[in-house]
């Protein structure tokens, strides 16, 4: 019998808790947590040990979509879910085209300048 | 507004338009999946947006109903466009004619197709009002297949000019300001102002013309029986 693709997806653990999670250690369930990892975080590995540690990443695509997945969430409860949020949130929506659009039209404007001699 | 046609214009494509604003909506649909929240700026703006996007479905034709998210999807399109528009450094693809033709012409082209071939005589009546005079049917027929036809170039023009306007405005009294600044400080403090109210009056624009483009188009599927 062929495996259709959900269940190819329910078989590698999507749509269900982590298989180490447990809510009598680890609380409430967060979805910005990775409960399979137990490895050093990447800002404090040591630069010596990076190629080791990206030898142990997981790169099958449903962890790279998990892993996006969490990104969101940490994003999301950080900076949208709280009850006060404020400006940083609408400050990151304007940066990020102002940027792009900076890096794709700098031709037009490298050129400009405020006053002929300084 | 039609700078396009211009021989030496050509510095912008248009898919390269549609591709960056496209991956700026990223912080948009984070905006609506907050519906769980009962306070704070996300459910302001969470609020703001269903408001439309029910005032949107109830103007849906029977017939029509999955069109709506379509609509939906333009909205977000000429909204966050607009906005973006009003930013340093960032080109408002709003201002671009043939950009936002790209989408009226699509939307009402679908439309039309989808009307005509559900219902054809359906269709074609609409073209004549009820209650017209005899004599004067088939001039009101005319006037009707016209009023259709031009509804791509009004939805696209009526954004266009809007956005184009609003941009030389703000362009305008910048102008003034720094010109001013060189005889009378006071003036120039003025026209920043003026400028600061006059920016949140077309941060409302942004939006109030992306609404008027969604509620348009929902509008017409209310004549496709």
């Amino acid at each position: 019998q062929t495996m259709g693709i959900l269940d190819a997806l329910f078989k590698q653990g999507v749509g269900s808790y982590h298989r180490n999670y447990d809510p009598r250690v680890h609380g409430f369930y967060s979805p910005d947590r990775n409960y399979g990892c137990t490895d050093t975080r990447l800002l404090e590995t040591k630069v010596k040990d990076l190629p080791a540690w990206l030898g142990r990443r997981n790169y099958n695509p449903i962890a790279i979509c998990q892993a996006i997945g969490r990104a969101y969430w940490r994003y999301n409860l950080r900076w949208i879910s709280p009850k006060n949020i404020g400006a940083p949130l609408l400050a990151q929506a304007c940066f990020f085209p102002m940027f792009i659009w900076y890096v794709v039209k700098y031709d037009e404007h490298a050129a400009e300048a405020h006053s002929k001699y300084h | 507004l039609f700078s396009g046609v211009d021989y030496f214009f050509f510095n912008f494509s248009v898919f390269q338009g549609i591709f960056l604003i496209v991956s700026s909506f990223w912080i948009l649909y984070i905006f609506f999946f907050n519906y769980f929240l009962n306070f704070g700026l996300s459910y302001l703006i969470y609020n703001i947006f269903f408001s439309v996007f029910s005032a949107g479905q109830d103007l849906s034709s029977n017939n029509f109903k999955g069109w709506f998210y379509f609509m939906w999807g333009f909205f977000l399109i000429v909204t966050w466009s607009n906005f973006c528009g009003l930013l340093p450094y960032v080109y408002g693809v709003t201002t671009n004619f043939y950009f936002v033709l790209f989408f009226s012409l699509w939307g009402w082209t679908c439309l039309i197709i989808s009307s005509f071939i559900w219902n054809m005589v359906g269709f074609v009546s609409h073209f004549c009002p009820l209650g017209a005079p005899t004599l004067l049917g088939w001039f009101l027929s005319l006037v009707e297949v016209v009023s259709v036809g031009i509804r791509p170039g009004t939805l696209t023009l009526r954004l266009v000019a809007n956005m184009t306007t609003g941009h030389i405005l703000i362009g305008l009294i910048t102008l003034s300001s720094c010109y001013l600044f060189f005889n009378s400080y006071f003036l120039s403090f003025v026209c920043l102002i003026f400028l600061f109210f006059y920016l949140v009056f077309e941060v409302a624009i942004c939006f109030i013309q992306g609404n008027v483009y969604f509620m348009l188009f929902q509008s017409y599927t209310s004549e496709h029986l």
